[in-house]
């Protein structure tokens, strides 16, 4: 009963919780606590139990998911095995390519633990350029920056690889 | 043992399904009045939804932007009600009052075709062709007339529809957004993508369309008022809108919309060439609208095959008269969109069953 109280009352301290995570994100960066609390209200809380698919590979993809508390596994299909490409803890983020683009998910995220992830959909994005074209484009700008960045890693990779087999 | 729990567990489970489906249908049917103007406010909400989300941009607070469109909706009707309506009624009370000199020179026209068809095909007096066809007409156009005011004022007339409406309507725009992300955390984690991609392409889809047809009927409305008008046809005002309105309804509601200034101009003028003045005049308003308007306004919405729209026209009518006419194509579009998205998740889901199965038999 106490318990409830005061998280009534600590309500607001929930969502610091939140703005903190969000303020780490880099898609997020260096916005304004007025223009975080403004995405907030875009954010889909969902909840997940432990072994719960938050999405299947090549499923159509809208969103991209912040965790806020748990862990999840990210995998993909190679020829019968699964290869575990990832393991995201609070405060990652996955799923930000299907912002953008309109292709199916390249693979599949699982709850390893039960799970709260917030999800920020393409949908609410375009609306977002009608309502507030400065965060917006502040926002789209920043997910730019984090594809360019992993598109320069990959290929920075790639070289190497091809440096090796030729060499 | 086992077996017989399942079933009764799946009847159970239908049973939870059927009693909360028939309790909804019963309140739907009892709570009838409210339905309407519920629909309504969420038409407005869709077609001024953008206007306000502009407006939110400039007073970055969504209720002030929605308190300033109800302003500014509200200096809208001052003018509405004291710059047009007023003419408006006018003309409406002349030509009803000239409605019997229209009806019997049209009834000449058909008499005068009655004759002639008669003389160069005797055996049509046989089947009394254009008798039926006159009886059919006149009970066509009787109940049409008679079925004008109702058709507009029956959906309006209710006090309550005015009080009513404009809450309700005054909570979907402050509230639509928040309304909307809260529905969404009903549904299942499976389903909530889709679902969210869903409301947002048939959303857009039907905004784009309700906006567009708004703006094509203000604007097909204005300018076939201007031009009859300059041409100097009487009622000027009331015919241009209706031609607006009738040009919401694909292919045949050009025509039926230009047919009665077609009719009263001639009977002012008598002479062919004001006829063919006239007759030019729609030309070119309907040249501005499938040249100009129609692919701007329509680019973002809706796309069907011309055969699709005349049948889904027809069936409209059919089943829902003169509503049925206007929302047929909004209608199929919209089923379409749902269609495609659903064939899309399923298909999706049947692969991922086939994989899997393909698995387990390896």
């Amino acid at each position: 009963m106490s318990n409830s109280l005061w998280s009534d009352i600590f309500k607001l301290n929930k969502k610091d919780d939140i703005l903190d995570i969000l303020k780490s994100i880099p898609v997020f960066k260096g916005l304004s606590r007025f223009d975080l609390l403004k995405v907030n209200k875009l954010l889909h809380l969902r909840r997940y139990k432990a072994g719960e698919t938050i999405f299947l590979e090549n499923e159509p993809g809208e969103s991209m998911y912040i965790i806020k508390s748990g862990k999840v596994k990210i995998t993909k299909k190679n020829k019968k095995e699964e290869l575990c490409l990832a393991i995201l803890e609070k405060g990652s983020f996955f799923g930000e390519v299907s912002l953008v683009d309109e292709e199916p998910r390249s693979a599949t995220a699982t709850a390893m633990v039960d799970l709260e992830i917030l999800g920020f959909f393409r949908a609410d994005l375009m609306h977002l350029i009608d309502r507030d074209p400065r965060l917006a484009s502040f926002i789209l700008f920043h997910l730019s920056t984090v594809l360019g960045k992993r598109l320069r890693t990959l290929s920075e990779r790639f070289e190497s690889i091809n440096y090796v087999t030729e060499s | 043992m086992l077996q017989s729990l399942k079933r009764t567990s799946n009847t159970q489970k239908l049973l939870l399904l059927i009693i909360p489906v028939a309790l909804l249908c019963t309140l739907i049917y009892l709570l009838q009045p409210l339905i309407a103007p519920f629909f309504l406010a969420l038409i407005f909400s869709y077609l001024l939804n953008p206007i306000v989300n502009r407006l939110e941009f400039i007073f970055q607070k969504r209720v002030i932007a929605t308190i300033a469109l109800y302003i500014l909706l509200t200096i809208g009707l001052i003018i509405l009600f004291n710059y047009v309506i007023p003419p408006l009624l006018q003309e409406f009370n002349e030509l009803s009052a000239r409605l019997p000199y229209y009806v019997q020179n049209i009834n000449q026209w058909i008499l005068l075709l009655q004759q002639r068809i008669e003389s160069d095909f005797p055996m049509f007096k046989q089947f009394h062709l254009v008798e039926r066809v006159q009886a059919q007409f006149q009970e066509i156009a009787i109940s049409l007339v008679q079925k004008i005011p109702t058709i507009f004022f029956s959906t309006f007339s209710a006090v309550s529809y005015f009080l009513l409406m404009p809450i309700i309507l005054l909570f979907f725009l402050i509230q639509g957004p928040d309304m909307k992300k809260s529905f969404f955390q009903l549904v299942p984690n499976k389903y909530f993508e889709m679902l969210i991609y869903l409301f947002y392409t048939l959303g857009n889809q039907l905004g784009n369309y309700l906006r567009g047809i708004f703006v094509e009927t203000l604007i097909i409305g204005g300018l076939t008022t201007l031009m009859l008008f300059v041409l100097g046809v009487d009622y000027s005002i009331l015919l241009g809108i209706i031609a607006g309105v009738a040009n919401i309804i694909p292919y045949i509601g050009p025509i039926i919309g230009a047919i009665p200034a077609i009719i009263v101009f001639y009977l002012k003028m008598k002479t062919v060439n004001s006829l063919l003045a006239i007759v030019l005049g729609f030309v070119i308003v309907q040249s501005i609208d499938n040249v100009i308007l129609k692919p701007i306004i329509y680019s973002q919405s809706v796309d069907l095959h011309p055969l699709t729209v005349i049948i889904s026209l027809v069936a409209g009518g059919i089943l829902a008269g003169v509503w049925g006419l206007i929302l047929a194509v909004p209608f199929v579009g919209m089923m379409k969109v749902l269609i495609s998205v659903l064939l899309k998740e399923i298909r999706f889901r049947l692969e991922v069953n086939q994989s899997l199965q393909t698995e387990g038999t390896v």
